[in-house]
């Protein structure tokens, strides 16, 4: 290539902006597409319409002067009697090419109406380098014939249409030079050469129009790499530094892998599951630095360590760090640090951080990537959606491809079918499926909740015995992860094909069913934890204490029977009398719950999901395909409880952190056992299930959060005394702390909640902001489009002299 | 860069084209790659970056193709570049030759897409869609965003286009 100028490395904007020099160029606008691409398609008709004449060798100059005097000016000759008369030319002409013809004089995209390949007129001489292969043919030519050299000149002078003289002798001219054209190009015998040659034609013709149309938005925007100064500038270019840092793009080649096998949609599922957990390393950062470590600077008198065997045993944790029971310090803190206020302090620090991330990381999504979903409903044009964005770019196996047409075919096949079906069939056979529907909605989904709510119920009153029973500390986690996880799923994809939806209803109908049951199940669970709580008080205040004999179990949950002063590992039996029932540390029962409930909830998800995989892959010799509703709402599942469960032990979002590690491998691991899905999975979609159903659940979160809050303390273990409870506590503390302080305090404490709206109207403020630039940019190029017509084309305003002044604003009249 | 992914067979054979004094990658070499083997537009989008048609890419070209499709491009160059990809025939609108086209590469159940030099011809398969469910499919198309049947102009495929949540997410290629 003899392209010198290209020595450097440029990127697209350069490319096209090296032809800004060329800038007049853009301002040959006519009022009709140009008839000029068609030229070459039709060599035989052209012949008709026009007569052979061989011109010398002299155009090359005459174009050359032509040109630049046609650059220098700006006023443009009356393109409307041209435009005809080449319309008149083609109105005659067969054209290969499936097109449909514009006669209507619409204001159309200016750069359409530009001639082709304006950008390499300047170079158009024979040894301009953007047409290598022309030019070798041209060499060729030049050496057999002067003559034969038109034939180059008449496609680059088919380029240049307006002279500064004539019309009559430019029109002329330029029949003479394509009837030349035409005798050259059917001179050559060969249909291919022919066919090759018409399609790059074609393929230059829109090239060339792309490049100015992005050299016209490089003027429109200038370069944002421009470095600026200012110390502003620094810290965000050395934050841009730290971002780049590998870290936080952890993972990063296994998500490329994954996105060339499989696709967008289970990338940024993948990609979800990696936010969720740095956003768990960032709040175990925050927990242990505000509540573990001040604990083992000076460790409460209560404390016990027996060793790490009891890690697995769950018990004998009852007075460490790992739950909030032992931080019992009583009166024994001195300094300005207590753990009483700490606590609840950096509970609404952990929800304030987590609103804040996964708000941040939807705005970036919304403004970055286009990722709209949640402004712009996608269903307004189904077919236009599905061909234009249907293909994902990011595949890069074969398999996947093939998969991926498949999916692609079936989706179109199916949208027909369902168009056809709603003018065609009758509504009487439809009754049946209507009713079975609504049957199986209307009782076997409450009787499906009904009994998986039940289930909870019972699991979380009756844990202790179940415990013992099956022997295993981790039995009613098991069972209770059974249960939600997967039977519950099960059953759920079992209703929806007995209710007999649409595919692509029945697949929506899933998630939010789902997303209920699941919902629900954990409503249930923390209600019943909410009680075990509340008991716990109660029995401090003396009630709910039933006489017992010596080894025989009390009715509630998590209580003991004392049999002596010292039973049990704090001071409950010391308050009531022998014989008696009393509770334990409800905030210790409730928090190895759900700490077990983590823990056993990710094992066995990710020992069925290579299980499953195992299975499908040799026992069945199928492949199963990656569910990503039943993933999204696995890892929002673990979230939510390691959000509640962090009001009982700081170490919860820790076990987060290990538990999502482990999911994030085994899911890898499972992948190897599955094929790429069939189904077509926006990658908006993707996100909206994703980051929307977490932000749904922090939202629903934050009310059973408030009410353990505000849940009154047994005072025996914890760091809130008796009868109080955190809120209490943090308000008397605002109370008693000095006058400036206090108001403050009590400005900025009420409305943590105020501060969430707050940051939810900043949220929506962003969103039409993103609107409004991009109703701006279509404005602001359309104004300019106009603009520029209304002065290059002053035979269109004389010929509408009233419209002319009101072109700019007169959308109306492109039809859009 | 993309040589150093592929395997020795193939960097050898993209090699050999550079050792012919050309400095360029041809499309029969690059399209060996499984990862341009995948994608039903490759062709036409090697056409389009390579400024002659040919397919050939120089190093230079071969950047500004991967600097179209990176994530950092700013939307409105994606959308130049889709347009010019959706354009086929090269006349500047996007008409229903162009979308059957384009919808027959996306849906054929053949093996591979061979490059063309007659555009706009059927894809060879077995199980692709028929001329009647194209012509359908076009149909509706149109009914959607284009009720005057003219085809879509530049500014009326970015009007729609923008609406589209998921287009700027799918045209990426990254190495």
């Amino acid at each position: 290539m003899s392209r010198g100028h290209l020595s450097k490395h440029p990127s697209a904007f350069d490319i096209a902006g090296s032809s800004i020099s060329i800038s007049p160029v853009m301002q040959n606008y006519s009022h009709n597409r140009p008839m000029m691409a068609q030229v070459p398609a039709s060599p035989a008709s052209l012949l008709l319409s026009s007569d052979e004449e061989d011109d010398g060798d002299d155009d090359d100059d005459d174009d050359d002067a032509n040109n630049q005097h046609q650059f220098s000016t700006f006023g443009m000759p009356d393109y409307g009697r041209t435009a005809n008369h080449y319309r008149n030319l083609n109105a005659n002409s067969n054209s290969g090419l499936n097109r449909n013809t514009n006669t209507s004089t619409d204001l159309q995209d200016p750069l359409s109406m530009a001639p082709p390949f304006p950008t390499y007129r300047a170079g158009r001489n024979s040894n301009n380098s953007a047409y290598p292969q022309w030019n070798r043919m041209d060499r060729t030519r030049r050496k057999s014939t002067p003559s034969k050299q038109v034939g180059k000149e008449a496609i680059a002078a088919v380029q240049s249409p307006m002279p500064s003289s004539s019309q009559q002798e430019h029109e002329q001219f330029l029949e003479e030079r394509r009837a030349a054209a035409v005798v050259h190009y059917l001179a050559t015998d060969d249909k291919d050469m022919e066919a090759l040659y018409k399609r790059r034609v074609q393929v230059e013709y829109a090239i060339g129009r792309a490049k100015e149309r992005v050299a016209q938005l490089s003027l429109k925007s200038p370069s944002k790499k421009h470095h600026k100064k200012g110390c502003m500038a620094n810290i965000m270019r050395r934050i841009q530094i730290l971002k780049d840092n590998p870290f936080w793009s952890l993972w990063g080649e296994e998500l490329k892998e994954i996105e060339g096998n499989f696709g967008s949609a289970v990338v940024l599922t993948f990609a979800f599951l990696r936010w969720v957990f740095l956003l768990n390393v960032g709040l175990s950062i925050l927990w242990i630095s505000a509540i573990v470590i001040p604990f083992f600077l000076s460790p409460p008198s209560s404390f016990q360590w027996t060793g790490i065997k009891q890690y697995f045993q769950a018990n004998g944790l009852e007075k460490t760090w790992i739950l909030l029971g032992g931080y019992f310090y009583k009166s024994e803190q001195t300094g300005w640090y207590r753990a009483d206020y700490m606590y609840p302090c950096t509970i609404a620090a952990m929800y304030l951080t987590s609103l804040i991330a996964i708000l941040a990381k939807i705005a970036k999504r919304i403004m970055g990537s286009g990722d709209s979903a949640l402004v712009y409903t996608p269903d307004t044009f189904p077919y236009a959606t599905v061909v234009f964005t249907a293909w994902d770019f990011r595949i890069s196996s074969l398999e996947a491809a093939t998969k991926l047409r498949r999916g692609i075919r079936m989706q179109l096949r199916e949208m027909l079918a369902d168009s056809m079906l709603i003018v065609k069939t009758p509504k009487a056979t439809n009754n049946y499926e209507y009713y079975k529907r609504y049957a199986v909605l209307g009782l076997l989904w409450p009787m499906v909740m009904a009994g998986t709510i039940t289930g909870v119920y019972y699991l979380v009153s009756k844990s202790d015995l179940i415990n013992t029973k099956l022997k295993t500390a981790y039995a009613q986690p098991a069972l209770m992860t059974i249960l939600v996880s997967i039977i519950g799923p099960f059953l759920v994809r079992i209703l929806v094909k007995l209710e007999d939806w649409k595919p692509s209803t029945a697949e929506k109908v899933v998630i939010i069913k789902l997303f209920f049951l699941r919902a629900t199940n954990l409503t249930t669970f923390l209600y019943r934890l909410y009680v075990l709580l509340h008991n716990g008080y109660l029995s401090t205040q003396g009630l709910l204490s039933d006489p017992c004999l010596a080894n025989s179990k009390c009715s509630h949950e998590g209580f003991l029977c004392c049999n002596t002063a010292s039973d049990g590992e704090w001071s409950t039996c010391l308050r009531q009398p022998i014989g008696y029932c009393a509770s334990k540390c409800m905030e210790n029962e409730v928090g190895k719950q759900i700490l077990k409930l983590i823990i056993t909830s990710t094992v066995i998800n990710c020992i069925l999901d290579i299980g499953m995989g195992l299975i499908f892959k040799f026992l069945l010799n199928e492949e199963q395909e990656l569910s990503i509703p039943d993933f999204a709402i696995d890892v929002v599942y673990i979230q939510v409880l390691v959000w509640t469960g962090s009001h009982f032990s700081p170490l919860a979002s820790t076990t987060g952190v290990l538990c999502f590690l482990l999911t994030f491998y085994s899911k890898k691991i499972t992948l190897k056992t599955c094929t790429s899905t069939q189904k077509l999975y926006s990658a908006s979609r993707t996100s909206v299930m994703t980051y929307g159903v977490l932000l749904v659940a922090l939202v629903l979160c934050i009310f059973p959060e408030a009410v353990f809050v505000t849940s009154q303390s047994s005072g025996i273990c914890g760091p809130i005394g008796e009868g109080q409870s955190m809120y209490d506590t943090v308000a008397n503390y605002i109370g008693r702390a000095g006058y400036p302080l206090s108001a403050v305090l009590e400005w900025l404490g009420s409305p943590v909640i105020l501060g969430a709206i707050i940051i939810l109207l900043v949220f929506g403020v962003v969103l039409q902001r993103a609107k409004l630039v991009q109703s701006n940019q279509v404005l602001e190029m359309r104004i300019k489009e106009h603009a520029l017509d209304h002065v290059i084309v002053p035979s269109a305003s004389r010929r509408h002299p009233h419209d002319g002044g009101n072109e700019a604003f007169d959308f109306g009249q492109t039809g859009r | 860069m993309l040589e150093q992914r592929t395997s020795p067979n193939q960097k050898s054979c993209a090699s050999t084209s550079m050792t012919k004094g050309r400095d360029e990658l041809t499309f029969g070499d690059i399209g060996r790659i499984s990862e341009v083997k995948a994608n039903p537009f490759a062709h036409r989008i090697f056409e389009l970056f390579s400024e002659d048609g040919s397919g050939n890419l120089s190093f230079d070209k071969f950047l500004n193709m991967m600097d179209a499709f990176s994530d950092d491009t700013p939307s409105e160059v994606k959308l130049v570049w889709a347009f010019a990809m959706w354009d086929f025939d090269g006349d500047g609108i996007i008409g229903s030759g162009d979308i059957k086209h384009g919808v027959d590469l996306m849906t054929h159940s053949g093996p591979l897409v061979q490059p063309s030099i007659h555009m706009l011809q059927r894809v060879p398969s077995n199980a692709g869609l028929d001329a009647e469910e194209l012509d359908l499919i076009v149909k509706h198309v149109f009914q959607e965003v284009d009720p005057d049947c003219e085809g879509l102009s530049y500014f009326d495929f970015r009007r729609i286009l923008t609406r589209m949540p998921d287009f700027l997410h799918n045209f990426h290629i990254s190495i």
